[in-house]
């Protein structure tokens, strides 16, 4: 069924290889941002609803305590405030879940058109939707001396290429910490009286911003190459995409938050201030903890 | 439902699919067992090479190889418990097996291996005969042997042509892309390799020496099956679909496409050429018009090994699952097996002629998988299945 995704991104890989001048770390980089960018709607209509999500998270703590002792009630006072603030709790969920199979198929994607072993090529085979592009086979998968097809580690490449793993962990803490701080940033500005409200999910969040790194750090060592090049692409788009004069363009070019719910029509410039703000802002916050 | 119970789902959902989509289809193994057919201490066995282990199977019943010793008694192990004919990686540094080997000096199997090095296995004693000789890097087909040199096909360089006994490169040919070497067997025919390299380029060299007979050849094409080598031409499949007639000077004189990736070297018989490709389909093609005879794309997914040819039929096996049986006259297909499980069949097919002497009463066809309750299965000529061994 993956198949689906899958193959389209392996043949457009393959193709985009040969227009890059046969350059597969140009054609995984162009394919990831490409991707992303595409795919950007989904994902500020994932932060628009976190964001109304975490505005009314002080309503929400104030109704579980008030009808703690009585779910029904609580359940149905919990549905008129999502109805009266214009909040579906699955308008998160639903762009996460749009986006999943785009980026597991170009994760995957990635691995099948380097095919590095017989068994990975025969089914590169199956997977080539586009006539001609078997010439090109195999794919050129040295770079810079480093064998794209093999983990980092010495003696399958160099041991300069342990550069790699590091990358992925330093770009991986940046997008973590730019998407955070940008979150914390909204909830800050609505919740800065109430310190507990979401306190648990932040502090979460804060843990996830240092564990995931490192996990994709482990994972970089023993993933090809290639793989690499795919997460910190990744990672440096999303910084890229939380870039405050980058977001606005992204934002008009995509026509995204531009009728925003009345809650947040009360305050567009503030919105977009905190944007810019937000390092600073979440910075002090996290400092003062 | 709760907020909470919300977010418990979504992370469970998240995961499930996380497993289901990003884990379980990347393919992590690296090839499938090689197989064929070897005289092990007088007797024909079935070599089955695979990851960390080379196992010895009796092509009677499919049975391990017993070891025994010079009065022709089972040998048995200080637990009481019959030696088997097994050579485990394990002992030499986690060896990995997915080639066959070429013979050594008297007694000697040479088997090559994806872990950078050619292990001297001792025939009478499955062991390990002497230290493991150093290549410059891993091995995914068997080597070819003249009665100099070993020439040893390097998946990520090209052809290196080493000393059997010190492993002391003596030439090498090289791709001409970084990364992109060797995936099939040289061809040595009077003194000249044929040699096919991934990078599209087919080379004839002297094999003494490693000079080129003719200019390198651009087929257009990843190759990585053997040549074959009919009524003085050299026949070869390529990933453009292409088999391709060249003369032994290196002048391309015919060509035929088929619909996918040609992986197993192309079967002659009786003045026929018989190929299969990875989109399913299997092709009689004539050797001096290189026109289609008959072609039919008889399986749902692709065929890697070579066609196995009968006087009646064509067998073939297919990432399906299946085996094929096709009339050789036009084709169409007899009766196909289904391997238990339908695991996908990528191993070269083995064909064992009846030989009474060695109580194999019927021809026979063994199959292999990447299974391990399956990696050998074998069928006669009428589709029965006759043995099964596994790990």
């Amino acid at each position: 069924m993956w198949d689906i995704f899958i193959n389209p991104v392996v043949t457009l890989l393959t193709w985009l290889y040969a227009l890059l001048g046969n350059n597969v770390v140009l054609a995984i980089i162009v394919l990831t941002v490409v991707f992303r960018l595409l795919t950007y709607p989904l994902f500020a209509k994932q932060q628009e609803s976190t964001k109304k999500m975490q505005e009314i998270q002080p309503e929400l703590k104030r109704i579980q305590e008030k009808y703690k002792d009585d779910r029904e009630k609580q359940q149905q006072a919990t549905m008129e405030l999502y109805s009266k603030n214009g909040v579906n709790p699955f308008a998160g969920c639903l762009p996460l879940f749009i986006q999943f199979p785009i980026i597991i198929a170009l994760y995957q994607a990635v691995i099948f058109a380097l095919a590095a072993t017989p068994d990975q090529l025969v089914d590169l085979s199956e997977r080539l939707l586009i006539p001609g592009l078997d010439k090109l086979i195999p794919l050129q998968s040295i770079w810079l001396g480093m064998d794209l097809t093999q983990p980092p580690t010495p003696p399958l490449n160099p041991t300069y290429a342990l550069i790699l793993p590091v990358l992925v962990m330093g770009t991986q803490w940046l997008s973590f910490r730019v998407t955070m701080a940008r979150s914390n940033s909204q909830k800050d500005d609505k919740a800065d009286d109430k310190p507990d409200a979401g306190g648990q999910a932040a502090a979460m969040s804060r843990s996830m911003g240092t564990i995931m790194p490192v996990m994709f750090g482990v994972f970089a060592l023993s993933f090809s190459v290639g793989i690499s090049i795919y997460f910190i692409t990744s990672s440096a788009v999303s910084v890229v995409q939380y870039w405050p004069p980058f977001k606005r363009i992204l934002d008009r070019i995509f026509r995204v938050n531009q009728n925003p719910p009345e809650q947040i029509e009360a305050k567009p410039a503030k919105a977009t201030r905190s944007i810019g703000n937000t390092g600073g802002k979440a910075s002090k916050g996290k400092a003062g903890r | 439902m709760g907020r909470r119970r919300w977010g418990r789902f979504l992370l469970l959902s998240v995961f499930v699919l996380l497993v289901s989509a990003g884990c379980v289809g990347a393919r992590i193994d690296i090839s499938w067992p090689a197989m064929g057919t070897v005289e092990l201490n007088g007797e024909s066995r079935v070599l089955v090479a695979y990851k960390d282990r080379i196992d010895a199977v009796d092509p009677v019943n499919g049975s391990a190889v017993r070891l025994l010793n010079n009065d022709g008694e089972v040998r048995i192990d200080s637990e009481g418990n019959p030696r088997l004919w097994r050579v485990d990686g394990n002992d030499l540094q986690g060896a990995q097996y997915f080639a066959l080997p070429t013979p050594g000096d008297d007694d000697t199997l040479l088997f090559p291996t994806y872990s950078n090095s050619i292990v001297p296995v001792n025939v009478p004693t499955a062991s390990v005969d002497g230290a493991a000789l150093a290549l410059p890097g891993q091995v995914i087909a068997p080597m070819a042997r003249s009665e100099s040199w070993l020439y040893v096909p390097i998946r990520s360089q090209g052809i290196i042509a080493v000393d059997p006994t010190t492993a002391d490169i003596q030439w090498r040919i090289d791709s001409t892309r970084e990364g992109v070497g060797a995936w099939a067997t040289p061809l040595l025919h009077e003194g000249i390799l044929y040699v096919p390299l991934f990078d599209h380029y087919l080379h004839a060299v002297d094999a003494e020496t490693g000079q080129d007979i003719w200019e390198p050849l651009d087929l257009e094409g990843g190759i990585v099956t053997t040549p074959l080598l009919y009524e003085d031409h050299l026949y070869v499949g390529t990933f453009s679909h292409m088999l391709y007639k060249i003369t032994l000077d290196g002048e391309i004189v015919g060509q035929y496409e088929a619909q996918n990736w040609i992986w197993g070297t192309a079967t002659e018989y009786e003045g026929m050429l018989y190929i299969a490709d990875l989109s399913g389909a299997v092709h009689a093609v004539d050797p001096d018009s290189m026109e289609a005879v008959w072609s039919n794309k008889v399986a749902e997914r692709g065929i890697r090994p070579a066609p196995v040819v009968t006087n009646e039929y064509v067998i073939v096996a297919s990432r399906d699952g299946k085996v094929y049986w096709l009339y050789r006259e036009d084709g169409t297909v007899a009766f196909d097996r289904e391997v238990e499980g339908r695991p996908e069949i990528l191993s070269d097919i083995v064909f064992i002629p009846a030989n009474e002497e060695a109580r194999i009463l019927q021809d026979m066809i063994v199959v292999g998988t990447k299974n391990l309750s399956h990696l050998a299965v074998a069928y006669d000529m009428e589709g029965r299945e006759l043995w099964v061994f596994g790990r």
